[in-house]
């Protein structure tokens, strides 16, 4: 490592390792986190959910948007309840990846049968709408 | 770094080192290992969280859940429910004592609640052995705007317009100790960070160095740019060996990246520093005496004026600062002064952390702005008096401050608030006492650790505390007589007036601050020989009354076999049992095996 050799310099060093820490500075403001949730039930990681959290966690990470927590989300149907949504006659969730958006203070909105295109519509679709809140 | 979708801080502070917290990182790498997920999180040992009578603390990112008291074998569940589905372990969140309610963030709980953190701003947040965490949190933009920005007369006009006052114990305003070293003259001088630490109840310093140690490096060089020195030291103490290596390892970092060293970050400003390991011994962190110490002298004070700023280590100008002065250096520099000034009270601006101890439910480290009162700090912040016995006194300062009694709770904690009512700030130990400590004897276990610690070199320190622990040994005995009580107050103020250094001027506090709130004690003790909170042990006796059932659990636990069946025959023959007054050793063991419907064995 080369070292600083002026203010600038030490601005673009800031600008660089931001990433390493900007989830633990921002994490406490709940108030402002929008979450994308995995939901990771057996069938869903059966399914190849986690790979699409991975591409979702990379699209969010190179967009670098940092209110965005990626998390992941138990299965809330159960296959074993009847009453579990169907699409195409399966459930939800085995049918194929269910992902939830939510903005702070707003309920989730459901993705179903997420693959990796949809996947990035939905960070470009949060990306847009945070873009327009700050402008 | 490689990025991960979470980030796992676990508290590696050396509390919860000692509580087990390298045994759960080992545990959580084999269990995500095991279940594939290794890649997702990033496991970051980090400094205090504060909260040591819970940890090991886990904290995991993004959604910034914490768990306390996190064992090895927690780990898997931690893995196969949280890291897998998401969902949390309840059974390691902390849980209110008041409403049971489960706390998953940190700030649910009490006792984070009305925390505020300056000195500890990114304790728990950087990684203290990355330098690139650091420089993420915008690390070194303080320095850098003093390096390009202001000039060594601005900075100080900064630092003096914030109200800073030294976190060492005495309060001096930093500005001015800064000024006195730029306007003393001279081709060198130095800075010093008073990393020793005596008061064996605080941890702070510590703290801070082990979770955010260049926090200390850039202030330092600060320092240093605004009275003119080239050269610091860190003069801590050799038992500090986690704080010591992280020091190090901070050092070496800020050199390679020109924070330390040559013409830094261009501005040709030469600064480094390196670290001096002193042997533990209190009087070594009075200033003149850490000062002789580094040249290699017996550590023993010396007399000011002139003060270490005049002529100080090599008999050059020297400004000597507090390790958590120094952490608040750089917010202030880089939020302003008005920023510092809105915390805190008019006289003592900012915050102040404080080691809570002794007979609270939440021991730890806490930060919280001057002027809060202590009846805050102990019944929310510190949760209370456990096992619901009723609160005594609060004795602030460390080893040399005063106890204080029930009627100054709702004092708002500062430098000056505390001198008025008999303490003094000190380090910030705060060490509380419930109904079943004696204050005698209290100020007698203070006064042995100064009268131990005490260097020699002046004599009212020397004897004066020496007669005076003599007197309170002959007090606790039951041997005291009523001019006792006044020789104890003539002999202390005599010993505060007329000693060298602070460690004399300070020590007979726990006796005088005692002698005023307690006073009641020591007249049990001399004019009735009875010690009211039974912790005299020749001035109690351990008894057996008539409730006895002759179980016998208490004979089971008696150390020295003293307990016989020698009392009252009962009906069913056998007899009640004696406690032989002679062969007792007053340990107390058997009090807590009685069973608590009996109750039959009494301290009178
Ligand atoms: C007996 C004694 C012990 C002291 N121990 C410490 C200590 O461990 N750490 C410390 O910073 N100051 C200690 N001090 C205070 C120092 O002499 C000095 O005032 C302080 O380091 C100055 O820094 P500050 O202005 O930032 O508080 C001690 C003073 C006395 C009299």
């Amino acid at each position: 490592m080369a070292k600083v050799n002026s203010r600038e310099e030490l601005k673009a060093l800031r600008e660089k390792y931001r990433d390493n820490v900007i989830m633990r500075l921002v994490s406490d403001n709940a108030a402002s986190r929008v979450e994308i949730l995995c939901v990771v039930g057996k069938c869903g990681t059966e399914a190849g959910a986690r790979d699409i959290m991975k591409v979702i966690f990379d699209e969010v990470n190179a967009a670098r948007l940092e209110k965005v927590s990626v998390l992941v989300a138990d299965c809330s149907y159960g296959c074993d309840n009847a009453d579990a949504p169907k699409i195409d006659g399966n459930f939800a969730c085995g049918s194929d990846k269910v992902v939830d958006v939510v903005f702070p203070g707003e309920a989730p909105v459901r993705h179903m049968k997420v693959d990796a295109a949809k996947a990035k519509e939905i960070v470009r679709g949060i990306a847009a709408r945070l873009e327009g809140q700050h402008a | 770094m490689h990025k991960t979708r979470l980030q796992i801080l676990i508290c590696g502070g050396t509390g919860c080192i000692s509580s087990g917290c390298l045994e759960v990182e080992d545990a959580l790498v084999a269990a995500m290992e095991k279940h594939g997920i290794r890649n997702e999180a990033t496991i970051l040992k980090v400094g205090c969280f504060g909260f040591c009578e819970q940890g090991p603390i886990v904290k995991i990112y993004p959604d910034n859940t914490f768990y306390v008291q996190v064992q090895a074998q927690d780990c898997e569940e931690l893995v196969t429910e949280h890291l897998l589905k998401g969902k949390h372990v309840d059974r390691l969140l902390f849980k209110s004592p008041l409403t049971g309610e489960l706390c998953h963030h940190h700030m649910d709980m009490a006792f984070y609640k009305t925390q505020l953190r300056i000195a500890l701003y990114h304790c728990g947040v950087v990684d203290p052995e990355n330098i690139e965490d650091y420089f993420g949190v915008g690390g070194y933009e303080a320095l850098a705007i003093c390096l390009t920005e202001h000039s060594p007369e601005k900075i100080i006009e900064i630092i003096k317009e914030s109200g800073l006052r030294g976190r060492g114990g005495a309060g001096f305003p930093t500005g001015l100790k800064w000024e006195f070293g730029l306007k003393n003259a001279s081709d060198k001088k130095y800075i010093i960070c008073n990393a020793d630490e005596g008061d064996p109840g605080a941890f702070m310093d510590r703290s801070i160095m082990e979770g955010d140690p260049h926090a200390v490096l850039e202030a330092m060089a600060i320092a240093a740019r605004a009275i003119g020195a080239d050269e610091g030291v860190v003069y801590i103490r050799a038992e500090y060996p986690l704080a010591v290596n992280r020091l190090n390892v901070a050092i070496n970092q800020a050199r390679k990246y020109g924070m330390l060293g040559e013409n830094i970050m261009g501005s040709g400003f030469n600064f480094d520093v390196h670290v001096h390991l002193g042997a533990g011994a209190f009087v070594c962190g009075e200033e003149t005496a850490l000062i002789n110490s580094l040249e290699g002298l017996r550590g023993e004070p010396r007399l000011r004026p002139p003060f270490p700023a005049q002529k100080g280590f090599w008999g050059q100008p020297t400004v000597n600062c507090n390790v958590e002065t120094y952490a608040c250096v750089p917010l202030i520099i880089t939020k302003g002064p008005d920023w510092f000034k809105s915390v805190g009270t008019p006289k003592s601006p900012g915050t102040k952390v404080f080691a809570l101890a002794g007979k609270i439910n939440n021991v730890g480290l806490i930060e919280v702005p001057m002027g809060t009162t202590l009846r805050e700090v102990i019944f929310e912040i510190g949760g209370g008096i456990p096992n619901g016995k009723k609160f005594k006194a609060i004795q602030t300062g460390g080893p040399s401050g005063g106890c204080i009694s029930e009627k100054d709770l709702d004092v708002g904690v500062d430098f000056d608030t505390l001198t008025a009512i008999g303490s003094m700030m000190g380090s910030g130990g705060m060490i509380v006492m419930d109904e079943d400590d004696c204050m005698v004897n209290i100020a007698k276990f203070y006064l042995e650790f100064t009268v131990e610690e005490s260097c020699g070199k002046c004599t009212p320190c020397r004897i004066g505390n020496t007669r005076m622990y003599e007197i309170l040994e002959r007090i606790t005995k039951g041997l005291g007589k009523p001019e006792d009580l006044v020789e104890l107050r003539e002999l202390g103020q005599t010993i505060k007036d007329a000693s060298l250094c602070g460690l004399g001027n300070t020590a007979p506090n726990p006796v005088l601050s005692t002698l005023n709130n307690f006073m009641h004690e020591y007249e049990a003790h001399v004019l009735h020989g009875k010690c009211p909170a039974g912790a005299c042990k020749d001035l109690v006796n351990f008894v057996i009354t008539e409730k006895c059932i002759a179980c016998g659990l208490c004979v089971k636990v008696c150390p020295v076999s003293c307990i016989h069946p020698t009392g009252t025959e009962m009906p069913n023959g056998k007899k009640k049992f004696v406690i032989d007054q002679e062969e007792c050793i007053k340990c107390g063991a058997c009090i807590p095996k009685c069973p608590p419907k009996i109750g039959a064995i009494i301290k009178e």
